[in-house]
């Protein structure tokens, strides 16, 4: 019982920012489609065929949709279709986590050493993330059905419930095939790389079987056997066959990842490749970057940033590839047509400047925030402490690593801002490229902002410092989304860090906001020189 | 850099204490070492070793008191201070996915003007491999990482905070081997250690931290050859207890018929004035090892001493 208490603990903060989308989106979803959709017969059937188009265009984010002029339709297709990916993300992260994050710390080794048996360990991982599970999906519909009466038009909660068993199936597969991909490598990066990769190709066969593609193999794909499923919209029902296989996937990849880790060695591989022959040697790096101040910071992150770089060059590519189609089709919606206008939306560039960008600040805000953990794992585990024990003052750790932050975030918004100029082109979207880069060097002060508030946080309070950025970014990023959407306040609106960002591609830039931008991260700098000399180094 | 006219202690503290609060940490703590010696620092787990070597480092700022380094402020110019010593700190850090390559070069950068054929040199008698990944060292080689880090500049001084831990005997002499030719070249070394034996091996004077203060400093042969023996006495009839009992600095006293052993601190003449007119069939008096020294200071009460 110790170790089930022990592993529900482990699991608690995936869960809890898990739970929090899960039910924002599930509550916010049928108050938007309240608002939206119309009153009338009439004015649903224009939504659901609007958004039926819309759809068509966003088959590689959400599932096909069912009944879109009704509150189910839409909580099935916008709300939970939503929650798939996101959850499937959870479950891989828990999953790498489990099975080998806790190893590369050591945790395994104690805990088992303590006398638990491996059997007994996997086990209580798997049940504590199967009960997390069950909650975080119980409390999702639970906010749906809240957010559907609030609409005024209930949904069943045996629907519900049907939708929540279906889910709790597909969460438990992915779980289970993350777990198992983290038998075969020897780190959490890795595992969350053959995970996540396995299950990223199985989330686009089921992208292809939505538009009658993969027939032959979409059975494979455990999304697929999840998207069969539609007992919210009127006289839908649970596959159940296909339900079961859910199940079944996940029991088959939970007990093959136990397997595993009974059998093999602990900190390897379940399959061991025959040792590379190669040189041993007594010689330092000849790479010149290591020895060069920032350069060498950026040098260790070079993997990362590249990565970085081609997912947010991907995903602008990605988004001007619907662009054209969305924004007419949402033109042509009057109901979103009133949004559009109301949140500045009229045209494609200045769609371009408030979506794109807004999700770019976004991503870039995770990136600031990602490495401001790595500053306080820095210190967690020994480095800063090496570091420091070199002649070099603490204020020139703090502004190196602000700096390396910086170039990191510039090189990775240079390759999204020219694959965006170049994507347009081909789209035959006219972006004014002179806004373009204004928007994009303006973004780096979000990274400031961030940036400099994490470095006066982490030496303070590491972790606290890091779930208070990512609580200030998502809830900046929800007020700036949803205060057009449900006509909240402007000032409400204002209190979202990226107000300060506005929408510098549409070519209005509002400089004092800007400097504020920028004058957050100076002010946190500043802090973080002044702090940084005042605490102590070390574990 | 400041110029100091006079040849400064390598290492000297006045009144340092860092107070964690529940009697934890290090307190009014004096220690001059002079330049060139081997300072060994002994203690227990917790007596506060660490947290007086944190000190030195500038990682951790002094509840009062001071501590300079050559001279130097270690908290106003601990950059000038840095530059002057070679660190091991007291637990290897997780550097991950670096290849051993990857993080001398890194720390050599930060550095400046090291020598590749120093590290060189320092990793091949180590026998360590720097193309291997770090998460792949076991803790032995991530400890050689850490003697590499610290010797490769030639410091001219060594602050050591238990560096063997983690390394089999045969590379425990190498590094023995690199303290003592270190010495020889006029580099002061303070090595905080539990392993008597290792301290035995390189310091010159030792010093003992007991809950947070230094309760002893001495050169070895000080502390083995004045302060304390090990005395065995054989009486032929029944032993003067209250005799010996009155004896000033004999301790421990253990009695097993007509034999009776203890532990003298100080001078011999009271002993002998209290045996005076006994007969005594044998006789023994040993210096102690360092060991039994150190086990003396952390049984019973505090010694005086």
């Amino acid at each position: 019982m110790t170790l089930f208490r022990l592993a529900l603990r482990l699991g608690r903060v995936g869960a809890i920012a898990a739970g929090l989308i899960g039910v924002a989106a599930a509550l916010a979803q049928p108050l938007a489609f309240a608002q939206l959709a119309g009153g009338t017969a009439a004015e649903r059937e224009v939504f659901a065929q609007q958004m039926e188009i819309l759809a068509r265009q966003l088959t590689y984010l959400l599932p096909l949709p069912h009944g879109l002029g009704t509150m189910a339709g839409w909580i099935e297709w916008r709300a939970i279709g939503a929650l798939e990916v996101i959850f499937a993300f959870w479950a891989v992260m828990a999953g790498s986590g489990a099975g080998r994050g806790d190893e590369e710390q050591g945790l395994v080794e104690h805990w088992l050493a303590q006398g638990v048996s491996r059997g007994r360990y996997i086990a209580s991982r798997i049940a504590a993330f199967a009960l997390i599970t069950t909650i975080v999906v119980t409390l999702t519909l639970a906010a749906a059905r809240v957010g559907s009466a609030l609409g005024k038009e209930p949904v069943p909660a045996s629907a519900l419930a049907l939708q929540g068993i279906a889910l709790l199936g597909l969460v438990l597969c992915c779980y289970a095939i993350a777990l198992f991909a983290a038998q075969l490598v020897t780190t959490r990066r890795s595992a969350v790389a053959l995970g996540g990769g396995a299950l990223l190709v199985l989330y686009l066969v089921d992208v292809v079987a939505r538009t009658d593609g993969a027939e032959s193999i979409r059975w494979i794909s455990p999304f697929w056997l999840y998207d069969q499923n539609h007992p919210l919209t009127n006289g839908g029902t649970v596959d159940v066959l296909k339900t079961v296989a859910l199940y079944v996937t996940a029991a088959t990849f939970a007990a093959a990842a136990s397997a595993a880790f009974v059998r093999r060695d602990l900190g390897a591989p379940l399959l061991r490749r025959p040792p590379l022959d190669s040189e041993p040697t007594t010689l330092p790096a000849s790479d010149p970057f290591l020895r060069l101040p920032v350069l060498a910071i950026l040098d260790q992150q070079r993997t990362s940033i590249l990565v970085w770089a081609v997912a947010l060059a991907a995903l602008g590519v990605f988004f001007l590839s619907f662009t054209r189609t969305l924004v007419d089709a949402m033109l042509a919606t009057p109901s979103f047509r009133v949004y559009m206008e109301r949140a500045g939306l009229g045209t494609y560039t200045s769609f371009i400047g408030l979506v794109w960008f807004s999700s770019l600040v976004l991503l870039l805000s995770i990136y600031a925030i990602v490495q401001t953990n790595g500053w306080a794992a820095d210190d967690q585990e020994g480095r800063l402490e090496v570091v420091a024990a070199q002649p070099v003052s603490r204020m020139r750790i703090v502004v190196e690593r602000l700096a390396a932050l910086l170039a990191g975030a510039a090189l990775i918004v240079t390759a999204a801002g020219a694959a965006l100029a170049i994507g347009a082109s081909a789209a035959d979207v006219a972006i004014d490229n002179g806004h373009l880069a204004l928007g994009s060097v303006l973004s780096l002060g979000v990274v400031f902002a961030f940036g400099g508030l994490g470095a006066a946080g982490v030496g303070w309070r590491p972790r606290a410092t890091v779930i208070a950025l990512g609580a200030v970014a998502i809830a900046s990023y929800f007020l700036q989304e949803f205060t057009p959407l449900f006509g909240w306040p402007t000032p409400l609106a204002d209190l979202s860090i990226y107000a300060l960002y506005g929408n510098p591609v549409s070519g209005t830039v509002d400089w004092a906001r800007s400097t504020a931008l920028f004058g957050i991260g100076l002010i946190g700098t500043l802090i973080a020189l002044v702090a940084v000399g005042r605490r102590d180094i070390g574990r | 850099m400041r110029q100091v006219s006079e040849t400064p202690p390598a290492i000297a503290t006045l009144a340092l204490s860092k107070d964690y609060g529940a009697h934890r940490g290090i307190f009014d703590l004096d220690l001059d070492i002079r330049q060139g010696e081997v300072f060994g620092f002994l203690g227990p787990n917790g007596a506060g070793k660490t947290t007086t070597i944190k000190l030195l480092m500038g990682m951790i700022h002094p509840t009062r008191g001071t501590a300079t380094i050559f001279g130097l402020d270690c908290e106003r110019e601990a950059v000038a201070v840095k530059r002057r010593v070679g660190y091991v700190p007291g637990e290897t850090a997780n550097f991950g996915g670096w290849r051993g390559s990857e993080i001398v070069a890194y720390v050599a950068g930060l550095r400046g003007n090291v020598s590749d054929a120093v590290i060189s040199s320092l990793a091949k008698r180590l026998d360590l491999d720097l193309g291997r990944r770090y998460r792949e060292y076991s803790h032995g080689n991530k400890q050689k990482l850490l003697l590499v880090l610290a010797f490769m500049h030639r410091p001219p001084l060594l602050i050591l905070d238990e560096p063997t831990g983690g390394l089999d005997p045969l590379h425990q002499q190498v590094f023995y081997e690199l303290v003592r030719e270190a010495r020889n070249e006029g580099t002061t070394v303070f090595l905080s250690s539990h392993v008597l034996s290792e301290v035995e091996h390189v310091c010159d004077r030792v010093g003992i931290v007991r809950e947070g203060g230094l309760v002893i400093v001495g050169t070895l042969a000080e502390l083995i050859g004045v302060r304390v023996r090990r005395i065995e006495i054989v009486f032929a009839g029944e032993p003067p207890l209250a005799r010996l009992g009155s004896v000033p600095g004999l301790e421990k006293l253990d009695v097993s018929d007509h034999r009776v052993t203890g532990i003298l601190r100080g001078e011999v003449e009271p002993l002998l004035e209290a045996i005076t007119g006994q007969h005594v069939v044998d006789l023994h008096s040993r210096e102690p090892s360092l060991e039994e020294i150190f086990l003396s200071y952390y049984s019973g009460s505090a010694p005086t001493g």
